[in-house]
């Protein structure tokens, strides 16, 4: 069959155009609703913390756990005042001292939630001397840290735990410790708030302890 | 938040804002009527009303009988023949790298189910398997197409004859030189560490010359111009064509940015690629493919404008949505998760544009290769932007982040749009390059079907394990193998795809080859997905 030269140039609609439509009133309506949406949105950022990440500082924390167990001694909650309201409401959020939460947030990318560990690397807390020893080594563990060698349930481990001091309050800590020596086959007794108190006055400020420390202070585990 | 920052966010949002406002104002009080007068400067004279291309009826064809019409059709011809040698060399360049592309794809996606694939050779590891894919893509596949249909349409949209041709051939030729030391880089772990931006900076060097020699002539085809309105293709084609520059050339800087400020411009950078180089690409073609197969003009001139400008004003601020949550001050990411939701606006003008002319033609998908590709394309443009302007709100990217949803999201975007309106535009311009039909139309059919089975299939699964996998992650007693192990079938089912996908581009790729051999017959009609009545009566 004979081929015409420019037949696909020939064939074709001419080069395209605009037409008139006008713009419809939805999409100015929409255009309007996002302009006060975005307006919308800076302003409930007004006052948000300026960068990312886990914002609350360590003096809140406290301040806060502070708070709640004074809240806890009288008892019953003051909500008369508005102001009182909210600041429990935030203290619930963050220290209501829910063992198992802190335990997901802070240990259980290294102890894992089995409490297993990982061999070799990160010690088991299930049946560990170590947990279920007297509840000051466990505090001083977590609230100041530990490095060296250590052997636990059979095992030797060299690592680097550490501190917990700055990131929990002494709620947080009694609350975590308690679950931590009731989880997992561990059937030690929880750990109260008035020793944690009782401890941080004891060392007040110090660094990492080592397993000799621990043994040569409280006695082995 | 202090003061300063305050007032600069503020002055980026009202600056974007009051643009767009000003123009809207603009249109209302007719500043840009263009007038219909003006439009048929493009619109030759006795063309109108017609129908398409390929599937234009014999009886009816323009058969230039009158001097205006001879006139147009000549400008036409002079317009592919002049850009013809550049535009072989960038398109035939994007096929091999789509290829190569595919088959890194391919064999990262492998790897993902089953870790041991290949692993024996450190040159075939995921960390360097995967940045080659994603770079013989972008830069190869997409970017080179991209600048090769950009040349064919720029001196039709003018009217002229393409300047300077062999400077882009020249272009292509070190864009190419690029591509194989920055791939082969990579491959030798000579990586740059960020993604997007992995090849070596000494390596940009070249995509800049060789981009710079595909601008030269692109400018002046502008200068010689011979319309007074500019078309909106013409708006987006030479938007990308400066915007890429800017952007890549800034971004490659070395020792200019360095640790957290680093992650911000690599995510400035990665997610402009998308919006300010590939989207306005693949729009700008879909605003030419559209009309011109239907034979209409395209709904709006005043959408156009809204669409075009709330692109440019809004679109750069969009990519720190990226690293949410990341080590960056939390105003410059809210800052992008606004102006990501005010991305809906262009997106909605352009759909109501596109999608609207299409309104009342949807037959015509049943025969024209180009119009179903493009459409499909642009239908899946609305769709990605629309879901990527969900998934930068905070409550939705908690979720998806870190998952395969955003793998999802990607490659709708990437591929669903943009390679659907590239393919489709290489079904348009390559009869009328190389004065040849596309040899069997069952090879069209095929091609379509297996990439869009495929892209059906990998978006699906991964969009809805992803999601299932964010979830997952959030919950904190759930252990990462198990939630890993649960993403097994959404990864397997996307090696199927990939499979899918690359055979399909081996089927588009065997054709496109045969075009350039004239293989096949001689035939005077278009090729399409049916035969033409004419033929069947034959």
């Amino acid at each position: 069959m004979k081929q015409h030269d420019q037949r696909a140039q020939y064939r074709e609609a001419p080069e395209p155009e605009e037409g008139n439509a006008a713009t419809p009133k939805a999409v100015l309506l929409w255009i309007f609703i996002l302009i006060v949406w975005g307006v919308g949105y800076y302003i409930l950022q007004i006052g948000k913390p300026m960068q990312g990440g886990d914002s609350r500082s360590v003096q809140v924390t406290t301040a806060q756990s502070t708070q709640l167990s004074a809240k806890d001694a009288q008892g019953a909650a003051q909500t008369s005042e508005k102001s009182v309201a909210q600041q429990a409401e935030q203290a619930d959020s963050t220290v209501t001292a829910d063992g198992a939460s802190i335990y997901s947030i802070h240990c259980s990318a290294c102890h894992q939630p089995t409490g297993l560990g990982i061999p070799g690397a990160f010690p088991p807390l299930a049946n560990s001397e170590w947990v279920q020893a007297k509840p000051e080594i466990t505090i001083a563990i977590v609230r100041d840290g530990l490095v060296g060698p250590i052997e636990v349930a059979g095992s030797n481990y060299q690592g680097a735990m550490p501190n917990f001091g700055g990131k929990l309050s002494d709620a947080e800590l009694s609350a975590v410790l308690s679950f931590i020596r009731s989880q997992w086959g561990n059937s030690a007794a929880a750990v109260s708030l008035q020793s944690v108190s009782e401890y941080k006055a004891r060392f007040a400020d110090r660094n990492s302890w080592t397993a000799e420390e621990l043994k040569e202070t409280f006695g082995a585990p | 938040m202090t003061p300063t920052i305050a007032v600069l966010l503020i002055i980026t949002f009202l600056l974007s804002t009051v643009g767009l406002l000003l123009l809207i104002w603009s249109i209302a009080n007719n500043q840009f009527s263009h007038g219909q007068a003006a439009a048929r400067t493009i619109f030759s004279p006795g063309e109108e009303g017609h129908s398409e291309d390929p599937a234009r009826p014999a009886e009816t064809a323009f058969t230039g009988d009158n001097l205006d019409q001879t006139e147009a059709l000549e400008a036409r011809w002079i317009a592919d023949q002049s850009s013809r040698a550049a535009v072989l060399t960038w398109l035939s360049s994007s096929v091999f790298w789509l290829l190569l592309g595919s088959v890194f794809g391919l064999m990262s996606s492998i790897k993902m189910h089953l870790p041991e694939f290949l692993a024996a050779s450190e040159f075939l590891t995921f960390g360097r398997v995967r940045p080659v894919h994603l770079n013989a893509v972008t830069y190869g596949w997409a970017s080179m197409a991209g600048i090769g249909v950009a040349l064919f349409l720029i001196p039709r949209l003018f009217k002229t004859s393409l300047a300077g041709g062999k400077y882009a051939v020249c272009g292509a030729l070190i864009w190419n030189i690029g591509l194989i030391l920055g791939l082969g880089a990579i491959t030798l772990g000579l990586s740059d560490g960020e993604e997007w931006l992995e090849f070596p900076w000494q390596i940009d060097v070249l995509f800049v010359v060789g981009g710079a020699l595909c601008a030269v002539p692109l400018l002046l085809t502008a200068a010689n111009r011979q319309v007074e309105h500019l078309y909106v293709s013409s708006w987006y084609l030479m938007a990308a064509l400066v915007w890429f520059p800017i952007l890549f050339f800034i971004a490659n800087l070395p020792f200019t940015f360095p640790g957290a400020s680093g992650a911000a411009v690599n995510w400035w950078f990665a997610h402009n690629v998308l919006g300010l180089w590939v989207t306005p690409i693949g729009i700008g073609i879909a605003y030419y493919m559209i009309p011109k197969i239907l034979g209409k003009p395209i709904i709006s001139y005043q959408l156009s404008l809204i669409g075009f400008w709330a692109l440019a004003l809004f679109y750069s601020q969009v990519g720190i949505h990226h690293i949410i949550g990341g080590p960056i001050p939390t105003w410059l990411v809210t800052l992008s998760i606004v102006h990501s939701v005010m991305m809906s606006i262009p997106v909605i003008t352009v759909a109501i544009n596109h999608h609207g002319t299409m309104m009342g033609n949807f037959g015509r998908l049943k025969d024209s290769p180009t119009l179903r590709f493009v459409w499909i394309g642009a239908l899946m443009y609305t769709v990605a932007s629309l879901q990527g302007s969900m998934e930068a709100l905070r409550s939705i990217n908690v979720i998806t982040h870190f998952t395969h949803y955003t793998v999802a999201h990607a490659h709708l975007g990437m591929y669903a749009f943009l390679s659907f309106i590239l393919f489709g535009a290489f079904y348009f311009i390559m009869p009328r390059l190389t004065n040849w039909e596309w040899p069997w139309r069952g090879l069209i059919s095929l091609h379509f079907w297996l990439v869009s089975v495929g892209i059906l299939i990998y978006v699906v699964s991964l969009t809805l394990s992803g999601w299932k996998q964010g979830l997952a992650l959030l919950t904190a007693d759930l252990p990462f193998m198990d939630i890993v192990r649960m993403t097994l079938p959404a990864l397997k089912a996307r090696t199927l795809c990939g499979l899918l996908m690359t055979l399909g581009h081996l089927v588009f790729a065997f054709h496109f080859v045969a075009m350039l051999m004239r293989r096949g017959k001689a035939k005077e009609q278009a090729t399409l997905f049916r035969p033409s009545t004419k033929e069947v009566a034959r």
